[in-house]
């Protein structure tokens, strides 16, 4: 799984849990936990991005650019209060939209089921 | 071993589906909402990385991998999709062109049932007239310009932007001497969220006090309209936001039916001129909170 600048302080395994709740194959839990974790990285890009002023937007994106991972998350800590909070706040609204997706297909695949047997 | 024969919903399917097309929602908008930083990584790019375009971009900041891969990755994938937006709105126009009035008027039942099968078809999102029997006063009717809104106590135009670009486009329209109508969107700008920026960039004010027996069940339209998710259609041109609820207002002696904050009056391409128009405004049904706030890509 790709590590991202901000990977540690995001908790992907309840997801996973609730993913093997499903019949999934390992190669399609693998791929669904990446799509996921595609969703909630656009999230956190997203929000980082609202935050950020200008000048402090810039060179977030130079250093992204540049591969200086270790340096962006020093670079956000210095330009925008609790940033590790905002990044874990947006993250955890996907997981939220995610796990209300795991949720509502195994509902709707009870009710299949039961409309099948009767 | 033979090949696990699957059907098609599958867990995997549908899931995989419902994901992708998520991924594929927060991408266009991702591009859209962020264009001027993507154009700034552009230029720092060097000439030959610039070839892919806004793509290339895209994908550094998506993928987080350096331009150089981030281009090998493009030649080796199949050509990158763009859309004609026209083209694809054509349809939709034509279609709303069959049903609304071209005089602004409240639409009837029958109308109001067809657009919103027309803007649920186009839109891939379920849009309602009225939710639980809770309704605004109209859903066709002329959009005026307001100004921004106070996100917090001591929130000034200075304060208010974060891009170059946005200042260019929005500083001018100003902002609203008073709160909106649920009060200030966080307590301070250290506790202010995203989401509290986009409800704020995103709003719209309608005429709440309007609604069918509004006074004897203000509690329960408080509730419903606060923050709820409006389409707002140009329905001449098709362009749309998905906005949100966060002030009450026109007055109805203004002959305005509801307000748009600069930026959606921006994407509704009514911040030209007289700076209103017609649109039509109906509820986004989004228990799950899964549609973003902001400009519909395909405008």
């Amino acid at each position: 799984m790709k590590k991202y600048f901000y990977s540690h302080l995001i908790e992907l395994d309840i997801l996973k849990t609730q993913l093997d709740t499903l019949n999934l194959t390992a190669e399609e839990k693998k791929e669904l936990t990446e799509l996921a974790h595609q969703n909630i990285h656009h999230a956190v890009m997203d929000a980082i991005l609202l935050l950020l002023k200008e000048e402090d937007k810039k060179r977030f994106l130079e250093l992204l650019s540049e591969g200086e991972h270790d340096k962006v998350l020093g670079h956000l800590n210095n330009k925008v209060e609790k940033i590790e909070e905002k990044i874990q706040s947006a993250a955890s609204e996907v997981k939220k939209e995610l796990m209300a997706d795991i949720k509502k297909l195994k509902n709707s695949k009870k009710s299949g089921n039961k409309k099948r047997r009767s | 071993m033979g090949k696990k024969r699957k059907s098609l919903n599958s867990h995997y399917d549908l899931l995989k589906k419902e994901w992708a097309r998520k991924h594929d929602i927060a991408k266009k908008t991702l591009e859209e909402k962020h264009k001027e930083a993507f154009d700034f990584l552009l230029e720092k790019l060097p000439a030959k990385d610039k070839l892919a375009g806004g793509a290339l971009a895209l994908m550094i900041i998506s993928s987080n991998v350096a331009p150089t891969t981030a281009l090998a990755q493009i030649a080796g994938s199949p050509q990158v999709q763009t859309e004609d937006n026209n083209s694809r709105l054509e349809p939709l126009i034509g279609d709303l062109k069959t049903i609304v009035p071209e005089s602004v008027q409240p639409l009837t039942s029958d109308e109001e049932a067809t657009v919103s099968a027309i803007l649920s078809k186009n839109f891939n999102m379920s849009i309602k007239p009225e939710i639980a029997g809770l309704r605004l006063n109209r859903t066709y009717g002329m959009i005026g310009a307001e100004q921004h809104l106070t996100r917090y106590p001591g929130d000034t135009m200075s304060s208010h932007f974060t891009s170059q670009n946005d200042i260019d486009l929005f500083y001018s329209s100003g902002m609203a001497p008073g709160r909106g109508a649920w009060g200030y969107f966080a307590n301070s700008a250290s506790e202010m969220t995203v989401a509290d920026i986009e409800r704020e960039k995103w709003y719209i004010a309608v005429q709440t006090f309007e609604a069918e027996n509004y006074n004897s069940r203000v509690g329960e339209y408080r509730d419903f309209f606060k923050y709820r998710k409006i389409l707002v259609v140009n329905s001449k041109t098709g362009q749309a936001v998905v906005a949100d609820i966060a002030d009450a207002g026109p007055a109805v002696w203004t002959g305005k039916h509801l307000g748009g904050s600069p930026e959606v009056m921006y994407y509704l391409g009514y911040s030209q001129g007289m700076r209103k128009g017609p649109v039509l405004y109906f509820f986004i049904d989004d228990p799950d909170d899964t549609i973003p706030l902001g400009p519909i890509s395909f405008r």
